[in-house]
């Protein structure tokens, strides 16, 4: 018989998936900013952050929510050759497939949009902007300029990104939505919700607000960094539940394994 | 498995670790207390030093709290605050920490004896202005021999103006005097007498000065307490003057001091 906590630590593996988001104040205000952005007639929108503050996961709600109702697509990874982003680009909007011998020019997809004004608004979510290159941001500016095609594009907020945030997008993004880590009160909600929709009511209810504080210490509010806090946490539940069982509290968390998976992780020093 | 074993290995390590300094914490933290404690008791000999350094270089004074054995000797053997004659017994309170009280209400009397006589031989070779009368020729004679302050207006003196100048003339020579004696001997007394005189002068830094001077010879002088006290809340220092006294009361439990922290909290200083 498998342990509980297997699958509870499976809830934590990172994933931008869309049963993984987690409804949560500011995510919530910041969605409702981002989809009053999309129609709104701005060419750019960017969503900018720390890694782990939720972005590539407001991006991925936004395309499961969106794809039934308008033309969305969603990069989740970088396309870093100039090549392959406009065949991509060109393939998204015409719904053609191009063959690989082929290669989309820029000018020709410029063409394309344009004779697409007045007909059609096609929305396009980049994940992890910060990897693409100079002139590659500058073919999407100029994409955007058509207003056919929107861009929702993210960034980590590091100050290299910051200056290409500037350089690029002072004259077109007219909406900047700025993720922070979560506090103590929006991370607790977040990992009882998520322990809760998936059935682990009881395990929820043995954290303490003094555990989530501890965890919130260490993890300083970092989605990513709570992923993986409690990943680790219930990997040693595990161990503990199917070896030495009598070790475990069934009334409350344990600090022992809190401390432990912290030391694992090198928030402390054992 | 082994991975968890080493692990937990590391935790209890690392619990070892913070419950030895936590027990570290409480058992200093107790130390910091009696440590701010004991602080506390000697603040006023830090302040003397730091005082020291700020007025004078050349003078070290430091307020010293008085010895055990010296306070022990003063409880059992502590005389009334009365001049005592006898030289046997004199001899045996200049042991004590509060002989110099004694010996102050000594010097006072003396000094106001010696005043006095002082003032008599003045006296004795004033000419006094006598009401609508001719000076003699002897009188005259000895006038002028005396010093050349006195004046005629007519045939009448200006009495008043006379004495002014005697007594003006005498305290600055009482100073330099007491100084130059003290420059001697350095008997404490001495400094506490300038740092009286001073006081009464109303040239309060230099009487606490000289209460200091007194003070780092020696410590148990009640009067050097008060004086360098009273000369403090004089200078708009009252909260500083009355912190030194209560240290020093704490420890000698002295009436006189007490008076005087009572004095200086009613604003009577």
């Amino acid at each position: 018989m498998s342990s509980k906590y297997r699958a509870l630590k499976d809830i934590f593996i990172d994933s931008v998936e869309k049963d993984s988001y987690v409804e949560l104040e500011s995510a919530t205000y910041n969605y409702k900013i981002l989809e009053s952005g999309l129609e709104k007639p701005l060419k750019m929108l960017l969503l900018f952050g720390k890694p782990g503050t939720g972005k590539s996961m407001l991006l991925n709600k936004l395309y499961f929510n969106l794809k039934e109702s308008r033309e969305i697509h969603y990069f989740d990874a970088p396309i870093l050759s100039e090549k392959e982003f406009l065949r991509s680009i060109f393939e998204s909007i015409s719904s053609q497939t191009i063959p690989l011998n082929m290669k989309v020019n820029f000018d020709g997809l410029l063409k394309y949009c344009k004779n697409l004004k007045d007909k059609r608004e096609i929305v396009f979510l980049l994940d992890e902007c910060q990897l693409y290159s100079e002139s590659l941001m500058e073919k999407i500016r100029l994409l955007s300029d058509t207003r056919v095609v929107k861009f929702v594009i993210t960034l980590h907020k590091t100050d290299n990104e910051e200056v290409i945030a500037k350089e690029h997008f002072k004259t077109r993004i007219w909406e900047v939505i700025e993720m922070s880590n979560a506090d103590e009160y929006d991370l607790e909600l977040y990992i009882t919700k998520k322990m809760i929709k998936k059935g682990f009511v009881e395990v929820s209810n043995m954290l303490r607000k003094k555990d989530f504080i501890y965890i919130h210490s260490h993890t300083k509010g970092n989605f990513r960094e709570t992923n993986k806090y409690l990943y680790t946490i219930f990997d040693i539940y595990e161990y503990y539940d199917e070896i030495e069982p009598h070790k475990l509290s069934k009334k409350r968390f344990s600090k022992k394994i809190l401390e432990m998976a912290a030391i694992r992780l090198g928030y402390i020093h054992g | 498995m082994d991975k968890i074993r080493k692990l937990e290995q590391r935790w209890y390590r690392y619990k070892i670790k913070k419950v030895g300094s936590s027990m570290f914490i409480f058992l200093l933290f107790p130390l910091f207390i009696i440590g701010g404690y004991l602080i506390g008791l000697n603040l006023d000999k830090i302040e003397n030093i730091l005082f020291n350094k700020q007025n004078s270089s050349s003078l070290e004074a430091k307020i010293v709290a008085p010895k055990e054995e010296e306070k022990n000797i003063t409880i059992i053997t502590a005389p009334p605050l009365t001049v005592l004659p006898n030289i046997e017994h004199k001899e045996k309170l200049a042991l004590e920490p509060v002989i110099p009280i004694i010996e102050m209400e000594q010097e006072r009397t003396k000094s106001s004896r010696t005043k006095a006589s002082h003032r008599k031989k003045v006296v004795s070779k004033t000419v006094h202005a006598k009401r609508n009368s001719y000076l003699t020729a002897q009188e005259l004679k000895r006038g002028k021999a005396d010093d050349d302050i006195s004046s005629y207006n007519g045939n009448r003196r200006d009495t008043t103006r006379l004495k002014k100048i005697h007594l003006h003339s005498s305290s600055i020579d009482y100073v330099e005097k007491m100084k130059k004696k003290f420059s001697k001997s350095r008997n404490p007394r001495e400094a506490l007498l300038l740092a009286k005189e001073f006081y009464k002068q109303g040239a309060y830094a230099k009487a606490e000065n000289w209460a200091l001077r007194a003070n780092k010879i020696d410590s148990n002088l009640d009067e050097s307490w008060i004086i360098f006290a009273q000369s403090k809340a004089k200078m708009a220092k009252k909260e500083e003057a009355l912190k030194i006294l209560v240290a020093y009361y704490n420890k000698t439990k002295s009436d006189k001091v007490k008076v005087a922290i009572l004095r200086i909290k009613k604003g009577k200083i």
